[in-house]
C-alpha cells in the first residue's frame, strides 16, 4: 500500500498520462469502474488547462482554428506542466513552446501573436504606480534637463515584432479575414491607460530608441545624442519633447529622475 | 458561537459592473484569493472598490494543504498581503492537495481519509494559521474515488483534523451531495456527525448528474435535491453564514440573488431553537 508521497506522485503521473500504478489503490464502488473514476479527473486536468488557454489567447485561437488549437493545447499541456499556483500563468511558456514546435514554428506569426496576448495580459494587472504630469516636467529646473532619467508605469512594455502578428491580431479581433503572413520589423508600445483599459500603439524608430535609451537608465543628453541619427540637432530637442509630452498624456511615465 | 454574516454570492468579473452600478441587496461577497494575488490593475481596482461596500470573505483553491510537497510559503505570504489588504471576515481553501513534484493539478484532489493523513494535515493546518495569524476554514471536497488505503469515513477524518488542528469547517452542502452519491453514503450520516460548533460557512452549488456517478461542476443552479439537503443542513447546524457558488455558465446577477434570497427563504424555516 502507498504511503501518502507515493500516492499522490502516482495519482499525478495518472494526470501527467505517465505510467502510474494509482488504480490498484482505488476501491471499485456501485459499479463504477476504477477507469471511469480516475478519468473523471484525468479529463478535468486536460480541460481546465485547456480552457485557461482559451481564455487568455482568444484571438490566438481563432488564428488557428478548432484542430490545430486543439493540437496546440494537447501538446502544450503535455510538454509544459502547470508550476504556478494561479491558471493566469499556465500560459507563460507558450511563446517558446509555439516558436520550438512543428507545425507552429514553420509559421513564426503565431508565436508571435501568442507572445503579444502575454504582454497584453501583463500590462492588464501589472502594479500600480504614479503618473506624471506635464506641470511635473515643466516644473523641473532647467539645468536638471540634462541628466534627466525616467521611470515608467509598470504595465508599460515595448514588444518587437518580426511579422505582422499585430495587424493580424487587430483584424481577428475586429472579426476580419487576417492579412497573409509576412515580414514586418515593427515595436509596439503597450500600457494601461488612467481607466485600466491596456492600449497598445505602433512606434516610430526615433521614439523606440529613445524609449529604449530611457529604459536602460540613458538620461535626456544621452537620449538626445542618440535621437541624432533620425534628426538634425536643431530639431533633436523638439522632437525628444513632443515624445515626452505624449508619453505624459498617456500616462506611461512614472516619475523623473 | 460562530459568527453569523447573513447571505452571500460569489463575485465573479462578468458581474463586478453590475454590483458597483446597483449596489445589490447581498449581505457579503465571496471571491477567489488567486484571482487577485495580482501587482495592480482592474482586478484589484474592482476588488476594493467593491470592498467599500460589502464585507468579504477570501476562499483559496492553492494552498495544497494536504500535499506532501513544501508549504509554499510563497503563496502564503501572498495571501496574508492580500489578507491586510482586504481585511476579509475570514479565509478558507480546501481539505485536499492540489500539487505534488512542483506540479500544480490546478484541481482539488482527494486525500485518503487514514491516520497519516490526518497528521501530516494537522501539522501543516497549525502552521498555516501560526503563520497566518488566524483560524483557517477548510472545506470538504467533491470526489470521485476512494482510496483502498482509506481507513474511516471522510466525516470522521474532517472532524479529527477539526479537533486537533482548531480549524473551521466550511461546508459544501452540494459537495456532499456530490459524493454520498459518487460513494454510495448518506449525506445525512456525514452531516449528523459533524459538529455544528466548527462549521463557519454553507457553500450551495450545482452540479452535473450523469446516472451512475455526479460530477460537480458549479455550472448549474442548485438542483432540488441540494436544496433539500440544506434545508435538513440548516436542522442540524442552524443558521450559517451560506453563499451560491457559480464558478461556469454564469447567469445574470439577478439570477443568482435569486437563488440566493431562495436559500434566505428556506433558512426562514428553521425552527428557531435550532437556529
Amino acid at each position: 500500500m502507498f504511503n501518502l508521497s507515493e500516492l499522490q506522485h502516482e495519482f499525478m503521473n495518472h494526470l501527467l498520462d505517465k505510467k502510474s500504478v494509482i488504480a490498484k489503490n482505488v476501491m471499485e464502488q456501485n459499479g463504477v469502474p476504477v477507469s471511469t473514476r480516475l478519468g473523471i479527473y484525468g479529463n478535468a486536468y486536460k480541460v481546465r488547462l485547456k480552457s485557461s488557454i482559451e481564455n487568455d489567447h482568444e484571438i490566438l485561437g481563432i488564428y488557428l482554428g478548432d484542430d490545430l488549437f486543439d493540437l496546440m493545447a494537447a501538446g502544450y499541456t503535455a510538454s509544459q506542466p502547470s508550476q504556478f499556483t494561479s491558471l493566469r500563468d499556465f500560459c507563460e511558456y507558450l511563446p517558446e513552446y509555439l516558436r520550438k514546435t512543428e507545425p507552429f514554428s514553420a509559421t513564426p506569426i503565431i508565436a508571435e501573436i501568442a507572445e503579444f496576448e502575454r504582454n497584453l495580459l501583463f500590462a492588464f494587472d501589472a502594479g500600480n504606480a504614479k503618473r506624471s504630469t506635464i506641470e511635473d516636467l515643466t516644473s523641473l529646473p532647467q539645468e536638471q534637463w540634462p541628466t534627466m532619467k525616467l521611470r515608467f508605469h509598470p504595465s508599460m512594455q515595448i514588444h518587437k515584432t518580426h511579422w505582422n502578428s499585430v495587424p493580424s491580431w487587430q483584424a481577428l479581433k475586429a472579426e476580419k479575414i487576417p492579412p497573409q503572413q509576412e515580414k514586418l520589423d515593427a515595436y509596439w508600445l503597450i500600457w494601461r491607460n488612467y481607466n485600466r483599459i491596456t492600449e497598445f500603439r505602433s512606434l516610430a524608430m526615433d521614439e523606440y530608441v529613445m524609449l529604449n535609451g530611457f529604459l536602460h537608465g540613458g538620461n535626456f543628453a544621452d537620449i538626445c545624442e542618440l535621437l541624432l541619427e533620425y534628426h538634425t540637432e536643431e530639431e533633436v530637442a523638439v522632437n525628444a519633447i513632443t515624445h515626452l509630452t505624449s508619453w505624459l498624456e498617456i500616462g506611461i511615465i512614472s516619475t523623473f529622475q | 458561537m460562530n459568527k453569523f454574516i447573513g447571505y452571500g454570492l460569489g463575485l465573479r468579473t462578468v458581474h463586478y459592473q453590475h454590483v458597483l452600478e446597483h449596489r445589490p441587496d447581498v449581505d457579503w461577497f465571496e471571491v477567489h484569493s488567486e484571482n487577485f494575488m495580482v501587482a495592480g490593475g482592474k482586478p484589484k481596482y474592482n476588488l476594493h472598490a467593491i470592498r467599500e461596500h460589502y464585507p468579504l470573505v477570501l476562499h483559496g483553491v492553492s494552498m495544497s494543504i494536504g500535499s506532501t510537497d513544501p508549504l509554499d510559503f510563497d503563496y502564503l505570504k501572498k495571501l496574508k498581503t492580500l489578507v491586510a489588504e482586504v481585511q476579509p471576515e475570514w479565509i478558507s481553501d480546501h481539505f485536499c492537495w492540489t500539487s505534488v513534484g512542483k506540479v500544480n493539478s490546478h484541481d482539488l484532489l482527494p486525500m485518503p481519509y487514514n491516520e497519516e493523513a490526518i497528521q501530516h494535515l494537522v501539522d501543516r493546518i497549525s502552521q498555516v494559521q501560526d503563520f497566518m495569524g488566524r483560524q483557517v476554514l477548510f472545506e470538504n471536497v467533491s470526489s470521485y474515488l476512494t482510496y483502498k488505503n482509506s481507513e474511516m469515513e471522510e466525516w470522521e477524518f474532517i472532524s479529527e483534523i477539526v479537533k486537533r488542528s482548531d480549524c473551521k469547517i466550511l461546508l459544501d452542502i452540494n459537495n456532499i451531495y456530490v459524493s454520498s452519491r459518487n460513494h454510495g453514503y448518506s449525506p445525512h450520516e456525514f452531516m449528523k456527525h459533524i459538529d455544528p460548533s466548527c462549521v463557519q460557512q454553507f457553500h450551495l452549488a450545482g452540479h452535473e448528474d450523469c446516472g451512475e456517478y455526479v460530477i460537480d461542476t458549479h455550472d448549474h443552479d442548485v438542483p432540488d435535491p441540494v436544496w433539500e439537503l440544506y434545508a435538513d443542513a440548516l436542522k442540524h447546524f442552524g443558521l450559517v453564514s451560506t453563499m451560491i457558488e457559480r464558478d461556469d455558465n454564469i447567469p445574470e446577477f439577478v439570477e443568482l440573488q435569486a437563488e440566493m434570497n431562495h436559500a434566505k427563504e428556506i433558512a426562514k424555516t428553521v425552527p428557531p431553537q435550532a437556529a
